[in-house]
């Protein structure tokens, strides 16, 4: 028996939703922008032959991204496409704005066509046989698939992640991992750990402990990614911030660890006189 | 820099530092001295250069600037500085701003001190200090609160939208930018959204107040932009209605990316909520 669903009950592809059969998969990846550091590049897949596909395929669906910047009141919506490899996987330019702030986006693939209504049927829409002989009605900017938010670290503080290391016999180590776009790992040792777990987030010695594991951190990073730093992605607001204050980059000679490292958290750095 | 802010943010807590503060805006040249306590001078004069803004102005006109006469000059000014929306949502960048208007002369510092219910900023200071004086505190940190919202938003207590909704400059350089982007997708007249702002200022903050922060979507240009078309044809000023297409449009969101949608079809969208 065919019904009529609510216009937002309809199949959605999403992780952890089961409307779509398991071949279907949108998957966005942030990849490389030929070193243009004011914008990045989100590559948009959609996997099988479905209903998305096959929408996507006679036009009446596309692949958007959104920005947002909260805090200054900034949110776009791009449905640009910097190369269109096929209609189910594109590539698209997301322009950056210069600020320290946390850059939000979220992709999708929305429906454009007109306003109709369908019956839908799971074998030639890969959909789950729950929907089949369902009648949905489409709307105009419906949400057929969802990556979840993603942002955009700018700032060389919230790349690093301190970890407890019991073999450690004192002080820490700072790593440069390249995975998932690049972090520090500042591997401390258990004792001073479990001290600085205690501490408030705005104490002064937690900040210059952090500032001397940002400043190891890119001393590393000069050290093994000078030449070749493609795959530190989330790196690249840091290089772009530098570039536009003209301090040099790990890419350089002259690059400063220590002036970096003061740089991104001497905002936070509590001075003397604070103590009142 | 962030130092200094961070240690002014705290002197509503302060008794003796909100009534240096109250006794300092009293006079220009006291006034001046202490904030430069918190910041260093040549450092907070360089954020931005506002000498440009040389109109002198009284309370009332500093309370409520004018569209047509101030709104362009100061508009002129900060494009000149290429002063953008993550610049106009700073709060340095409007400590700076209102220590030039007093340097300059284009405001007294008293002027900082008005209240909602009471806009004479000198009275309110003297007033203030008066029952402080008696043990009675509470409208002394009243009015040193005010100071700060009206200096650089008291964004400690208020978030962002201290800035969009407290700084009488703020607030008209963030009724310039809307009006302008507004304008330039819909065609709906400049003069039109700055009466329609001015004239309902609870709109003005619960549209400010759900971009920045409770409904970001509003902020979406499209959105934003269907919003506005769908309110000024519709004439619609009460600010329950206001906030219940805005509720309306928050919960289509959810399954629908309206933001991909041009402005004439959000338009119809709400169009279609409201009906």
């Amino acid at each position: 028996m065919s019904q009529i669903t609510s216009s937002y009950s309809f199949p959605i592809l999403e992780e952890d939703k089961f409307d779509y059969n398991e071949v279907a998969i949108y998957e966005v990846n942030q990849v490389e922008s030929d070193n243009k550091l004011n914008y990045i590049v989100f590559e948009h897949k959609l996997t099988g032959n479905n209903l998305i596909s096959q929408l996507l395929k006679s036009n009446e669906a596309k692949f958007i991204t959104t920005i947002v910047l909260k805090s200054s009141m900034y949110r776009e919506t791009t449905d640009n496409i910097l190369e269109h490899i096929s209609p189910t996987h594109i590539k698209q330019k997301i322009l950056l704005k210069t600020t320290f702030e946390t850059q939000s986006f979220f992709s999708a693939i929305v429906y454009i066509g007109e306003d109709k209504e369908i019956i839908l049927n799971s074998s030639k829409m890969g959909l789950d046989e729950f929907w089949d002989g369902t009648t949905i009605e489409l709307k105009k900017g419906a949400i057929l698939a969802r990556d979840g938010w993603r942002e955009l670290e700018n700032t060389a503080s919230d790349l690093l992640t301190i970890k407890k290391d019991d073999v450690l016999e004192y002080g820490f180590d700072v790593s440069v991992i390249s995975e998932e776009g690049g972090r520090f790992i500042a591997n401390v040792e258990s004792s001073l750990y479990d001290k600085i777990k205690l501490l408030p987030k705005n104490d002064s010695h937690l900040r210059s402990i952090v500032i001397h594991m940002l400043c190891v951190g890119f001393m590393n990073l000069a050290k093994y990614y000078k030449d070749d730093d493609s795959d530190l992605t989330n790196f690249k607001g840091i290089k772009l911030e530098l570039k536009n204050k003209n301090i040099k980059t790990w890419e350089d000679d002259e690059f400063n660890p220590n002036q970096v490292a003061c740089y991104f958290l001497k905002h936070n750095i509590k001075l003397e006189d604070d103590n009142e | 820099m962030n130092s200094g802010l961070q240690r002014l943010k705290k002197i509503t807590k302060n008794r003796v530092e909100s009534i240096r503060l109250l006794e300092s805006a009293l006079n220009k040249k006291d006034f001046i001295d202490y904030i430069l306590i918190y910041f260093s001078k040549e450092q907070i004069l360089e954020e931005i250069d506002f000498t440009g803004f040389k109109e002198k102005l009284s309370e009332n006109e500093f309370q409520q600037l004018h569209y047509l006469y101030h709104y362009p000059m100061l508009w002129d000014i900060l494009n000149s500085n290429n002063f953008s929306t993550i610049d106009a949502s700073n709060p340095i960048k409007w400590i700076s701003i209102s220590l030039q208007l007093i340097m300059n002369d284009i405001i007294q510092p008293y002027y900082l001190a008005y209240v909602d219910s009471s806009k004479n900023g000198k009275n309110n200071i003297i007033e203030a200090l008066r029952l402080s004086e008696q043990g009675n505190d509470k409208q002394l940190f009243n009015v040193s609160r005010a100071i700060l919202r009206r200096m650089f938003g008291a964004i400690q207590e208020r978030g962002k939208k201290g800035i969009y909704q407290d700084i009488p400059f703020a607030i008209a350089w963030w009724k310039i930018y809307l009006t302008k982007e507004i304008s330039k997708q819909t065609q709906i007249d400049e003069k039109t959204l700055y009466e329609y702002f001015n004239t309902n200022p609870t709109n003005y903050n619960e549209l400010i107040m759900r971009m920045s922060s409770k409904l970001t979507v509003i902020a979406d240009n499209n959105i934003r932009d269907g919003l506005l078309k769908y309110i000024i044809d519709k004439e619609i000023t009460n600010t329950k209605n206001f906030k219940e297409i805005i509720r309306m449009i928050g919960i289509e969101s959810s399954w629908r990316a309206m933001g991909s949608l041009n402005y004439k079809d959000n338009q119809k969208i709400i169009e279609s909520l409201v009906a």
